[in-house]
């Protein structure tokens, strides 16, 4: 498991750049790493004035991966020049369903996150970089700890870089086992030492963020894009994707029931045919794709017919879903979809951090209901209630019930499949057995 | 049983790194648990007591967090993930089939104090699925009834010095 092995094709004509060296026999060592033309972006990067670099960043568009896409040029501009310390807290507790991304960058390239991580502090002015790396990614952690002590050898960390005349200090933690971690300001939480439970905003952390200091708060593959941006320049970075707001290399995420999952690198706005067809080989046993989740467990589950769709933040924000932190899963004609949706529920159940009431008591509410319905204690009526207990959860307007988006989270596999799918659930209700052909929740090919 | 010399240094070690103390409780329950196993009232009260903390606000994180655990488990502890990814691919087959063999439900450990089974949420291993945690930090990815009963004989014939969570199954060097 220490090489990971690449069969991964990528979308036609397209260089990687995100996953270029996964796969790539020891490019986690830096000797590796600087022989594919690593820390060059650095180099560059601290020939730049600061405020050029967050400029530049704002200019290409780019958007955090790690599930909001908020534009992370403007994340950095939020950043109020304070006296030091200032941080950047890098968020590699990736644990949305059906996202492992950051675990591939993570193991195989720690180096691109150190150097994109350094850039980022050197544009920000921050003074310490805190890398919390999920707590089950053992593998990475040592990766990723190794990178950054032979950062600190070549000069890249410390004092002084490169002689610019600017310092910074790395820290390393491990998270321990909780979804939430990933929620940016339970993270900040998780790092003091407290229960990980998000905190109310504003402020945000931008102006009190770790310690109440002001902390930027990135992902593992958001700032693994800066690098590239800072050495190959804007028009190359905004010719991949659709300029202005959706551009960039992208990782998606494949997983389910396709012929050829894994991390597929494309540029951001790949249709959902060419990502399943064309470089996921297509449904397996030459089934019919029933249902495809676009954008990690959080987001709403659309039909088998959207060949056609991009995936992007804007085309499937306009959709009422979201591409979230980039998982794409594909579900087969022979699965149960309310099975796989209350599987979901049951997630969230779990991981509700128990702050807000709301979410608390009723993502329990939704998995008791759903499983009435699973084994035909139910009626119609319930599917209604069912319905309405997960519309009422929600973090955003008009409800705003919740501190933080796993409320809305947690309900969007329920309503959007009772949305698409209501007489699957009907069928449930009325006879407790699934409307599949074997009868089986899921029919995997074993 | 106290914490031993090594785990307290490690703890202490910690507490000197992070730029401010409190950060340093998380990855001292982990080096407590590695060191006795469990984190029980006597682990907490010790890690309260080296991190200068109420043991309540540290107890409080133990029963937060997935990979902290309150009781002994066996000495391999299989976590198989059952979120989306996996339960697509099979994995309710594999948890099944653990528990058929070892005779014990999830969240139960062998008599023989061998093997406890625990259903995981998302590893991030969808792209390998079904997959499963050992000990909190080796992955055994793109399962079958087969490899999971091939990864058990394994586990069975290795040596006891190399089992529990700091044998790490990578060198230095990798």
């Amino acid at each position: 498991m220490t090489e990971r092995a690449v069969k991964q094709p990528t979308a036609k004509g397209y260089e990687k750049v995100l996953t270029r060296n996964v796969g790539v026999p020891r490019a986690y060592d830096i000797d590796v790493y600087e022989s594919r033309g690593g820390y060059a972006g650095l180099k560059k990067a601290l020939q730049m004035k600061p405020a050029e670099l967050v400029d530049l960043v704002k200019n290409s568009g780019l958007r955090g991966r790690g599930g909001a896409g908020f534009a992370t040029g403007l994340k950095w501009s939020f950043v109020p020049n304070t006296p030091p310390p200032r941080y950047l807290v890098v968020n590699g507790d990736e644990s949305e369903p059906g996202t492992f991304h950051d675990r591939e960058l993570l193991e195989n390239d720690p180096h691109q996150l150190v150097e994109g991580a350094i850039i980022t502090c050197y544009a920000v002015n921050l003074t310490a970089a805190c890398f919390y790396v999920r707590g089950e990614f053992a593998l990475g952690y040592h990766r990723l700890q190794r990178a950054v002590k032979q950062a600190y050898e070549r000069g890249y960390l410390g004092k002084n870089i490169l002689g610019s005349g600017y310092s910074l200090e790395a820290y390393l933690i491990q998270g321990a086992g909780a979804y939430i971690c990933g929620e940016e300001s339970a993270l900040l939480e998780s790092l003091e030492g407290n229960r990980p439970m998000p905190r109310s905003r504003p402020p945000f952390p931008a102006v009190v963020g770790l310690y109440g200091r002001p902390t930027v708060v990135n992902s593992v593959e958001t700032i693994c894009n800066v690098p590239h941006i800072v050495e190959r320049g804007l028009e190359w970075y905004l010719s991949l994707g659709t300029p202005p707001r959706n551009t960039g290399p992208f990782i998606y995420c494949l997983s389910g029931q396709v012929n050829n999952p894994g991390n597929h690198e494309g540029p951001l706005g790949i249709t959902v045919g060419e990502l399943v067809n064309d470089i996921g080989g297509g449904v397996w046993g030459g089934r019919k794709m029933k249902a495809f989740i676009p954008g990690g467990a959080s987001s709403a589950w659309l039909n088998g017919e959207c060949w056609d769709v991009k995936l992007d933040f804007d085309t499937l924000g306009g959709m009422k879903t979201m591409l979230g932190s980039g998982a794409q899963i594909v579900l087969d004609d022979q699965c149960c979809v309310p099975h796989a949706a209350t599987r979901l529920s049951e997630f969230y159940n779990h991981e509700s951090c128990g702050k807000c009431t709301p979410c608390r008591e009723g993502t329990r509410w939704i998995v008791k209901l759903a499983h009435r319905i699973l084994d035909g204690e139910a009626d119609s009526k319930d599917v209604d209630t069912l319905f309405s207990i997960a519309d009422r959860i929600g973090f955003g307007p008009p409800n705003k019930m919740t501190l933080c988006a796993l409320g809305d989270a947690a309900t969007s596999c329920i309503t959007s499949t009772i949305r698409q799918w209501r007489d699957e659930w009907e069928y449930h209700a009325k006879h407790g057995k699934c409307p599949t052909p074997t009868g089986k929740p899921v029919n995997p090919i074993l | 049983m106290p914490l031993s010399e090594q785990a307290r240094a490690e703890i202490q070690a910690a507490i000197a790194y992070y730029p401010q103390r409190r950060t340093a409780v998380l990855p001292a329950l982990r080096i407590a648990q590695r060191d006795q196993g469990f984190l029980g009232p006597e682990q907490v009260n010790e890690v309260a007591e080296l991190m200068d903390l109420d043991p309540n606000a540290v107890h409080m994180l133990v029963t937060f967090y997935d990979m902290l655990y309150r009781e002994p488990k066996g000495k391999y502890v299989l976590g198989v993930c059952k979120n989306i990814a996996c339960y697509l691919r099979g994995a309710d087959q594999i948890i099944e089939h653990l528990q058929d063999k070892l005779g014990v439900g999830l969240n139960e450990t062998t008599p023989d104090g061998m093997f406890t089974i625990r259903a995981f949420e998302c590893l991030a291993s969808c792209g390998t699925a079904p997959a499963l945690l050992l000990n909190n930090e080796e992955y055994v990815e793109n399962l079958s009834i087969e490899k999971v009963d091939a990864l058990l004989e394994a586990l069975k014939a290795r040596p006891p010095e190399a089992a529990g969570e700091h044998r790490v199954p990578w060198g230095t060097n990798d």
